[in-house]
This record gives structure tokens, C-alpha cells and sequence, in this order.
């Protein structure tokens, strides 16, 4: 019952931080890339609830700006990473023999290179972009998901559903696509669930290294790594990008435990 | 056990190969050729002295020879040179490894030092108050930018209070110090990064912590413990932890990759002059041989800690070792 609540408040944040997103043009007071330098580093107040940054420009739509980018990023990367997963996982699991071999021993290559050397040394060699970054992203996060979809499957394709289709003549890819994924999609849909807030934190590191989304388009992790610089007298500009990512990620994670429990009972 | 190891270490002879592949793969995405970047970043290398670099590392080759080739130098553990300074890579890799090392050993050390206790004492009683508060602190400190963390924690505590220093491992007059005062400067100039590189990963062991306890405290033979009238510790400690902690040995085997990536972040932010700090740099730079170098050292340090952790479980456990050694 507890879960289900903290779930259930994980999907009403994400719901909000949704329309938040989607609205931006109409919630944001200002023009999140108008800069003014009289108004540079100005506190809270009425005509900016959050702010303004060194460039005068007003925090609140920033962010609202910021959170199209950073989910868009997060929501990619994660279909990125499960496409590649679920495709490995289910020719492992499926074809076994040596396809199960090599593709497993290239899963567990990925997972023992450092993710963040191979997410900076490819962004840096071919330079930051958006679509770069998620699928860097993406590329670098399905590995977990290719194990679990071949677990499943090793699993499913002994029961007698699958035989029967089998004896009627289907075919590897039918038998895969119809029959297969479907039933192993539970755990899955977790996995997918906590990717989309590891996916955000990973572009937040990225840009905080400088790597990320490139300014002046604002996403959390970009206006935070420049607020870092006046950090010392104006604190609002490093505190509400980082409370966006706490709570963002907080949500999703909450809200793919709650599913995992779900399916558990 | 022996045969064990064996096949557990010929089994890595196919990923060690993938590493390669993919450590020599990395710097071929790039547009142009390796040495524009070392003759970019030094306009005094003229046009002849970066055709003698070409042929050097053989980037007149086709790619396969130069695979071979640098295949060949990597089994006699030679490197190469950085493009930056022109110091063997190795050397350098050398001596920024024990700053990184010292780090995350005294990090894991505090993470299992907190996430153990913290974990046992939630799995005592599921549901409990104390249970629920560690849920939610581990879903907080799971979710948390540990970056963001380290800036609050600098301007706060390095700023505002001027408690703690906010950047590298010595103060100035560090020199100077007598040998005291030196261990007592460094461990004040450590504290927050170890900190901050602890803080995530208490969450998420203490919730493995737990839920191993858990598993454990339901077996069969914790309940004929209880029946014995055994004292309430000493069924938690010397029946229920001594199973449950075997779970972590994997666990942290697998952790260490995170461990390196939590290193590139943290010594970026403190200005720590380590492993992680020198591949950022590197990268920056696109200092080529050092990025193969530092790719390749850290995968293979974690598929070997994965192995010292499959060996260490064989170890503590029994049951392993007779179902598959043998």
C-alpha cells in the first residue's frame, strides 16, 4: 500500500512536470533566451519567482524550457537503449549456441568499460549535439535490458505456448515478435522506467562537464554548470536546476519501483 | 578451485578482445586524423614533424595493420606518449593512480562502514519507522545529481562556513608541515571529496543490505536458531550477516565502473590531480594515447575485479565452489 503511494505521487509529479513541459510557450513569464543585463543575478521576486541569471535572462522559463529538453533527452535514450536491449537480448536468448555467446560477451565488454569514458571520449571526438548526446546515451544503457529480455526468453521458449507455435509452423521472427516479447515486457517497462531519471542525471553530468546541450538552448543540466560560476552570490541559479533533476529522477524511480511491485504480486 | 579460476580467467580472453576493438574504435570517430589534434594544440609542430608522428604511431597504415600494431605495443604494456607533453603514457597514468586508489578505498570503506549497519538494521524489522525512513532517504540519495551535491557542499561548507578547503590535496604551506599536521592537511582536503563519492552508493548498497537481510532472517535455520534460544545478536551476527553480506561481494565487483565514472566527476569538481581528472583532461585535449590507455586500463581493472569478486564469493561460500569447480 505504502509503495503504491509514493508510486502513485512519482506519476502525479511526472504528470505535472508533463503539461509543464508541453505549456512552457504559455506558463513561462519571459523569453527563456532574452537576456538584459540590467537585469543580471537579480534575487527572487515577483516578476521573476526564481530569479534572474548572469545574463539577466529569467530562470523559471529556463527551466520550463529546460524540462522539454532534459525529458525529451531522457524519454529518447531510454527507446534508444530498449530497442538495442530487447533486439540483443532476444537473438541471444532465442538463437543461443555462439550468437549467445558473442552478443553476451560483447554485453559484458560494455558493462565493464566505465560508461562516462566512453560517453566523453565519444562527445568530444565528434563534438556535442543533442541528437549525439541521446544516442551516445541511449547506446550506453541497454545492456541491463539485454540480460533481462534474454533471461525472459530462455525462460519462455520451453513453455508449451511457444512449442505449439512452433510445431504450427512459425516463424523465429513471428515466434520472437508474437509470442515471445509480449509476455517478457513486465520487467522491461521497469527497467525502461528507472532509465528515463538515469538518463536525465547522465545528460546533467554531461553538461555539467560541458559536454551536454550546448547554450544558449537551456536544459537543467547546462543552466546549472553556468549558475555554478556565481555560485557564491547568487545561489537560486545552481539550487532550482538541481532540485528539478533531484525530483524528476526521484519520481521516475519511484514510480518503477511501484510498477515492479506491481508485477511482482 | 584452481580450475575455477582457470576457466573463469579463459573466459575473459573474448572480452578482453571487444575492449580493444572498442578503446581503438573510439578515436577513429573522429573526423580528421589523430595528429591533427597534437599539431592543432601545438603550432609549433611543423608539417614535417607531424608527418614523422604519423608514421610513428603508423597512421599512414590501413586500419587493421594499425590495429595489429598497437595490439602488439599494448602486450608489452607500451602506451605510447601523450600528445600534450610527450611523457610516456604509462608514466603518467602512473603517478596520478594512487590519488584515485586512495579515494575510492577510503569511499568504499565509509560506504560499507554506513550501508552494512544501515541495511541490517532496516531488515531487522521490515516496516518499522527506522525501515520506512531509510526508504525514502534511499530513493532520495538514489536520485540525487551527486555533482549538484558536491557545489552545494563546497559553497556551504568551503564558502559560507569556511570549514573545509574547497579544492585539490594540499594546502599551501603543506611542505612545510611537520608529518602530523601533513596526514591531518590531507585528510581535511579528502573529506569532502570521500564524502560526496560515498554518499550515492550507501544508497543503493544499503537497499541490496536489506534485502539480502531480509531473504536470510526468513530461512529455516534462523528460525531453529530462535527456537534454540539462542540471544537475539548472536543469531543477527553470527547466523543472519555472515550469510547476508555474501550477496555484496558481487555486488561491489560490479560497482566498479561507477566507481572510475564517480572518479572522472568528483576530481573534476574538487581539482584533484587523479585518474579521473587526467581523462577528462585527456579528453579535452584529444590527447589520443592517453584515452586509449586510460579506456582500456579501466575496463580491464573491472573485468578483473569482477573475477576477484566471483573468486572471493567461491571463497566465502561453499555451495559455489562444489557445484561448479568441480
Amino acid at each position: 500500500m505504502r509503495g503504491n503511494k509514493l508510486a502513485w505521487a512519482g506519476a502525479v509529479v511526472l504528470g505535472l512536470l508533463a503539461f509543464a513541459a508541453i505549456a512552457a510557450p504559455w506558463l513561462a513569464p519571459h523569453d527563456p533566451l532574452q537576456s538584459s543585463l540590467p537585469d543580471a543575478l537579480l534575487g527572487p521576486s515577483a516578476g521573476h519567482p526564481l530569479g534572474t541569471d548572469q545574463l539577466g535572462r529569467d530562470v523559471l522559463s529556463r527551466l520550463l524550457y529546460g524540462a522539454r529538453i532534459s525529458l525529451v533527452i531522457g524519454f529518447i535514450a531510454v527507446g534508444i537503449a530498449m530497442v538495442a536491449g530487447i533486439a540483443v537480448g532476444a537473438c541471444a536468448g532465442f538463437f543461443g549456441g555462439w550468437v549467445d555467446a558473442v552478443l553476451m560477451r560483447f554485453v559484458d565488454t560494455m558493462l565493464s568499460i566505465p560508461t562516462i569514458f566512453l560517453l566523453l571520449a565519444i562527445i568530444a571526438m565528434v563534438g556535442p549535439s543533442i541528437y549525439l548526446i541521446m544516442t551516445v546515451i541511449g547506446l550506453t544503457s541497454w545492456m541491463g535490458v539485454a540480460r533481462l529480455v534474454r533471461a525472459e526468453i530462455l525462460t519462455l521458449k520451453e513453455r508449451e505456448f511457444v512449442l505449439a507455435a512452433r510445431v504450427m509452423g512459425a516463424s523465429p521472427t513471428r515466434l520472437i515478435l508474437r509470442h515471445l516479447l509480449p509476455n517478457a515486457m513486465g520487467p522491461v517497462l521497469v527497467s525502461a522506467t528507472l532509465g528515463v531519471g538515469g538518463a536525465i542525471l547522465t545528460e546533467s553530468v554531461l553538461s555539467y562537464l560541458g559536454l551536454g546541450v550546448q547554450p544558449p538552448t537551456p536544459s537543467w543540466g547546462n543552466i546549472l554548470n553556468e549558475g555554478r560560476v556565481a555560485l557564491g552570490v547568487a545561489w537560486w541559479l545552481t539550487v532550482s536546476p538541481g532540485l528539478c533533476i533531484l525530483v524528476t529522477v526521484l519520481a521516475f524511480n519511484l514510480l518503477g519501483e511501484g510498477i515492479r511491485e506491481r508485477f511482482r504480486s | 578451485m584452481s580450475a575455477y579460476l582457470a576457466r573463469r580467467l579463459l573466459a575473459l580472453a573474448p572480452v578482453l578482445l571487444w575492449i580493444t576493438l572498442i578503446s581503438f574504435g573510439i578515436i577513429h570517430l573522429a573526423p580528421g586524423k589523430p595528429t591533427d589534434a597534437a599539431g592543432a594544440f601545438n603550432p609549433k609542430v611543423s608539417l614535417e614533424a607531424r608527418q614523422r608522428m604519423e608514421q610513428l604511431y603508423g597512421l599512414d597504415q590501413p586500419l587493421p595493420v594499425q590495429y595489429g600494431r598497437w595490439l602488439g605495443r599494448l602486450g608489452r604494456l607500451d602506451f605510447g606518449r601523450s600528445f600534450v607533453d610527450d611523457r610516456p603514457v604509462l608514466e603518467k597514468i602512473a603517478e596520478r593512480l594512487p590519488v584515485t586508489l586512495t579515494i575510492n578505498v577510503l569511499s568504499l570503506a565509509l560506504v560499507l562502514g554506513l550501508a552494512v549497519p544501515l541495511g541490517v538494521l532496516a531488515a531487522v524489522r521490515p516496516g518499522s519507522a527506522f525501515d520506512r525512513l531509510t526508504t525514502v532517504g534511499v530513493f532520495i540519495g538514489y536520485s540525487m545529481p551527486s555533482f549538484w551535491l558536491a557545489l552545494l557542499c563546497m559553497a556551504y561548507f568551503g564558502v559560507t562556513l569556511r570549514w573545509l578547503p574547497v579544492s585539490g590535496l594540499h594546502s599551501l604551506e603543506y611542505e612545510s608541515l611537520p608529518r602530523l599536521a601533513q596526514g591531518l592537511d590531507a585528510a581535511w582536503h579528502l573529506l569532502l571529496p570521500v564524502g560526496i563519492t560515498a554518499f550515492v552508493s550507501v544508497a543503493g548498497l544499503s537497499r541490496y543490505m536489506r534485502s539480502s537481510m531480509v531473504d536470510v532472517l526468513r530461512q529455516d535455520y534462523i528460525r531453529t536458531a530462535r527456537a534454540k534460544g539462542l540471544p537475539e545478536p548472536r543469531i543477527l551476527f553470527h547466523h543472519g550477516l555472515r550469510n547476508g553480506l555474501l550477496p555484496l561481494i558481487t555486488i561491489l565487483g560490479l560497482s566498479l565502473p561507477d566507481l572510475i565514472g564517480g572518479s572522472v566527476i568528483a576530481e573534476t569538481i574538487f581539482s584533484i590531480p587523479g585518474m579521473g581528472r587526467l581523462f577528462y583532461e585527456a579528453v579535452m585535449a584529444r590527447d589520443y594515447p592517453v584515452i586509449m590507455a586510460l579506456v582500456t586500463i579501466g575496463a580491464v581493472l573491472t573485468m578483473l575485479g569482477n573475477v576477484l569478486a566471483d573468486v572471493a564469493y567461491a571463497y566465502a561460500d561453499p555451495r559455489i565452489r562444489v557445484g561448479k569447480a568441480l
